[in-house]
């Protein structure tokens, strides 16, 4: 089943577009931004999942801190 | 060779796996689950929770798997965690568990699944010691205890 479509208009910076168009593929500028949207969205979504359970549970910024360390070095991030 | 030309090692996409007892560790509060889970998804890494978990984690019972069902829902639909063994998985779970002398299949199948294509991985658990152990000639993941 084919989902509705809503034509938009947005703005968005000159490179950027230049670089999308470069490489978006065969669904284009349109099939490219709803991709990089519904991926957006996603980790908006479990980032508010995770925000929920700390408010309900408390949060603790040491431990986050401690993570933080050893995820970078695990995956050899910034 | 010199310091300036040594290659740097490249950052690798962020993978976490959970067992059920990182799965209950988050539904249950642990601060360590969702400071690991967060780091990843702030790092557009993802998130993979194997199936046969869910042997361990759900009873079947609406009202008891209620928390766990709800999370696990949330999960599902944004990033699509749940993760289907297949036969090279369960093959590869199959030799990690005759190399560690294990007999749990359900964690020789959460350690194959964060092996998957070799990059590093976290593997959230509450009880580290068997995966720990089934891990061992896979140092790329790494076993936390949440």
């Amino acid at each position: 089943m084919k989902l509705p479509m809503e034509r938009v208009t947005a703005t968005i910076d000159r490179r950027i577009l230049t670089r999308i168009r470069r490489l978006a593929g065969p669904r284009g500028v349109s099939g490219f931004l709803a991709v990089a949207a519904q991926e957006r969205l996603a980790r908006l979504e479990l980032l508010g999942l995770l925000d929920e359970l700390d408010a309900k549970h408390g949060a603790s910024s040491e431990v986050r801190a401690e993570v933080a360390r050893d995820a970078r070095r695990i995956f050899r991030r910034r | 060779m010199s310091r300036k030309h040594r290659p740097r090692p490249r950052a690798a996409l962020p993978r976490c796996v959970l067992d059920s007892g990182g799965l209950t560790a988050l539904v249950g509060g642990s601060h360590r689950a969702r400071a690991w889970l967060r780091w990843v998804v702030e790092h557009e890494g993802s998130i993979q929770v194997p199936t046969p978990i869910l042997v361990e984690s759900t009873t079947g019972d609406g009202a008891r798997d209620a928390e766990v069902n709800r999370v696990l829902g949330i999960l599902e639909r944004v990033a699509a965690v749940l993760q289907i063994a297949d036969e090279i998985t369960a093959r590869r779970a199959g030799r990690l568990r005759l190399l560690a002398g294990s007999d749990d299949g359900i964690d020789a199948l959460v350690a194959a699944a964060a092996v998957a294509n070799g990059s590093p991985a976290v593997v959230l658990t509450s009880d580290p010691d068997d995966l720990e152990r089934l891990l061992v000639p896979e140092p790329q993941v790494h076993v936390r205890k949440v």
